[in-house]
């Protein structure tokens, strides 16, 4: 694969990317990575922008910054879960490592809660078959970079979205290595921005 | 092949609780710990309808309340 990946954040990391880069190995372990350990891309400007801006108001509103970036891998380190094949053979593996705790891990028997069981099995996944990204799209019926809408009329959108089965969706790429990440630029500085 | 070292480092980092009495791996629903079931794991890792509330940095990677449709700081992981 090789596109473009852009990771929007609070201004206070700013400097410390534009010195060292967006490096994974730097990211603390967040048991709420839906897709693992890595740095986070949305392959669309304006999603990472509304993600950015909720970074800042959720840290004394400190600015948002866009980088943008060359996220470059081959075929054999991606973890493509749109693929059909790729998620039905990643949910095998899960399923069947499940088995081999219960075989191995007598009286060390994991007791998960949803986030760090989906945190800890990506990352197994990931480095027992050398996965350097990972790629998924998720859906949602309510979205904050879309239309505003009154409470009554989520409620109804959120109605018809699960009757027609199609909703908002947010494609983003966790990229685990620092060498699949390449040509980081600024392409946004809120503080920057004239009014 | 399982890699017992690197799945309990993973564990640790991501601060799993172990038992020493469990007989199968366990997952906490709620109030309520039982063996994981494939459900379970379809349920944990489907891509469609889950939600982060950053704010109050909870997941809940179940049908969400209604509640949570009053704010719009919504993310998936970032």
């Amino acid at each position: 694969m090789k596109e473009f990946g852009y990771h929007g954040t609070c201004s206070k990391y700013r400097y410390s990317i534009e010195t060292h880069g967006l490096d994974p190995d730097k990211c603390k372990y967040r048991d709420d990575h839906w897709l693992g350990q890595g740095v986070y891309f949305f392959d669309d400007y304006d999603k990472a922008l509304w993600w950015a801006s909720t970074i800042s108001s959720q840290n004394g509103n400190c600015g948002s910054v866009i980088f943008k970036s060359v996220i470059e891998a081959s075929d054999d380190v991606v973890l493509n879960l749109d693929d059909n094949s790729q998620l039905d053979k990643f949910m095998t593996e899960i399923i069947n490592t499940t088995k081999e705790i219960e075989k191995e891990c007598s009286g060390k028997m994991p007791i998960f809660e949803d986030k760090n069981f989906r945190a800890v099995f990506f990352d197994y996944y990931k480095q027992k078959n050398g996965i350097s990204v990972v790629i998924g799209t998720f859906q949602k019926d309510i979205a904050g970079y879309t239309t505003k809408r009154s409470f009554d009329e989520k409620e109804k959108q959120k109605k018809i979205m699960n009757i027609i089965g199609i909703k908002f969706k947010e494609r983003q790429i966790c990229v685990s290595q620092k060498d699949c990440i390449k040509s980081t630029q600024l392409v946004y500085n809120e503080e920057e921005e004239v009014i | 092949m399982f890699d017992k070292d690197l799945f309990f480092s993973l564990c640790e980092k991501y601060n799993v609780e172990l038992s020493k009495t469990a007989n199968k791996p366990m997952i906490r629903d709620g109030k309520e710990v039982h063996a994981i079931t494939e459900e379970d794991i379809n349920r944990v890792f489907a891509l469609c309808q889950v939600y982060f509330d950053y704010s109050s940095n909870q997941i809940d990677a179940n049908v969400v309340s209604t509640a949570f449709y009053l704010t719009e700081d919504f993310a998936v992981a970032c």
